[in-house]
């Protein structure tokens, strides 16, 4: 029977295309959104791939800081002379902000509040975007290798962006909050109203199961609620822009703009939970991230 | 063709694959385009379906998505699934396809694209049961699916160096 299959081309081509679409039908079914196993196959082509991907976003940075450093220099001591003005006042914000903060510690312990989960961070630089069009993820230039996991967080000073779902050995692929597969928990800052949000399109999310009664608006804030324990909680995801409720129905249509500029975004914190992570090791996280968690 | 000829044609176009794929990936997003990718996984398959009579055409498909879920989570599966289906189709169509005329080309690949999105549509249908986002995608995929169409007769004019094709003969059996 085997050799008769080979001898006929049409048969063999039937056996090969039906065999092939089985294949594909078995692996769609065990597709997962949260976790991507990465092959050896796999591990390997992004290790080869992801320095020439990233060649091109350092291309960009270099003309960039090329135009930005040198070639629009107009005005810039009448700028110093304002920067270093602001730089005092910032001092004295920043000495009223460490007093707040000791007090705030004191406050938490006396309250005996839970500690924090411990979260290392890691700065990382976006080296690509995902090659198809339906999928917003994006590739990072750090991996196992420097203690990234599976489904940590990815913030920026901004928000959130979402979440690792492929590692190699120097290069993680991160789930945006744009994409259609992502599920984050979220809440309105002001009605505390839970929902789930989705990539949408055009870097738009939405905000699903909020149900009509509730009386969010526009420019309200929507923030991780911290459930599903990836997310910490209190993280900015994007405020609303677009609300649609209907005479009938359950829930109203909300559709949100994230905090995150992802059409600018070039570099990234991943946060990851590990006990034996040193998180002073980490220290060149940019200024101003600690301010995207609440 | 002889097979270690085919071998060789097959793994430059894979090299110009991931060319393509870098492209897409890479330089696009830092030019600010984020709408619209070349996709030249689906050009290829088409080129290949169209061009080469083979039975292993379903494994070059897999070979193709799977190098292409390197560089995108849409992973290998759903475009090997839709892949083998279209090229299915074209392969009743083969002996009526004609692909020396540029506006013919345009329109058959436009046509071919067509269907992949609406397999590709009514799979997402049937795993999110969200209409609103297919439809939404359906407007994006209309500018992308114009602007493949557009490349792919200088693609397939490209490809057809590196099979050897000759305009007297129709397709390349194996």
């Amino acid at each position: 029977m085997l050799l008769s299959l080979l001898k006929d081309k049409f048969k063999l081509k039937m056996f090969l295309n039906i065999l092939i679409l089985f294949l594909s039908l078995y692996g769609i079914s065990h597709q997962s959104w949260n976790v991507r196993e990465s092959s050896l196959f796999d591990k390997w082509l992004i290790e080869l791939i992801g320095p020439v991907q990233r060649l091109s976003f350092l291309a960009k940075e270099n003309a960039t800081g090329f135009f930005d450093n040198y070639v629009w220099l107009i005005n810039a001591s009448k700028q110093n002379d304002e920067l270093t003005k602001k730089i005092k006042e910032m001092e004295n914000k920043i000495f009223e902000l460490k007093e707040i903060s000791q007090e705030n510690v004191r406050l938490k312990s006396l309250l005996q509040f839970g500690e924090e989960i411990p979260r290392g961070k890691i700065l990382a630089q976006v080296v690509a975007w995902d090659a198809g069009v339906n999928y917003k993820v994006l590739r990072i230039n750090k991996g196992a290798n420097h203690g990234i996991k599976l489904k940590s967080a990815v913030i920026t000073a901004d928000g959130l962006v979402g979440q690792v779902l492929r590692i190699s050995n120097n290069f993680s692929d991160v789930l945006t909050i744009l994409d259609h597969n992502i599920r984050v928990d979220g809440i309105v800052e002001r009605t505390r109203t839970h929902g789930i949000i989705e990539g949408y399109s055009n870097f738009k999310c939405v905000m699903k199961y909020v149900t009509r009664t509730e009386p969010v608006v526009l420019d309200d804030l929507i923030i991780s609620s911290g459930l599903g324990n990836i997310y910490p909680k209190g993280i900015r995801i994007g405020r609303i822009t677009k609300i649609e409720r209907e005479t009938y129905g359950i829930t109203q249509f909300i559709e949100l703009t994230p905090v995150v500029d992802f059409s600018k975004l070039e570099e990234v914190v991943v946060l990851i939970t590990n006990d034996n992570f040193d998180a002073t090791e980490n220290l060149t996280v940019p200024e101003g991230i600690e301010s995207a968690v609440k | 063709m002889r097979l270690n000829k085919l071998i060789n044609a097959f793994l430059l176009s894979l090299i110009i694959l991931i060319f393509f794929e870098i492209i897409s990936s890479a330089i696009f997003p830092v030019l600010g385009i984020h709408n619209i990718r070349i996709a030249a996984n689906i050009l290829l398959i088409f080129y290949l379906s169209m061009r080469l009579e083979t039975p292993f055409i379903s494994i070059l498909i897999l070979i193709i998505q799977s190098i292409h879920s390197t560089f995108s989570i849409e992973g290998w599966a759903i475009g090997t699934f839709i892949a083998v289906i279209v090229s299915s189709v074209i392969g009743y169509f083969k002996g009526i396809l004609e692909l020396q005329n540029k506006i013919f080309t345009f329109l058959l690949i436009l046509l071919f694209q067509l269907l992949w999105f609406l397999i590709w549509g009514t799979l997402v249908y049937l795993k999110s049961s969200d209409l609103n986002y297919i439809l939404v995608r359906f407007l994006y995929f209309l500018g992308e699916s114009c602007v493949n169409a557009l490349a792919a007769p200088y693609f397939f004019a490209f490809l057809d160096k590196i099979w050897k094709f000759r305009n007297e003969q129709s397709e390349v059996s194996v």
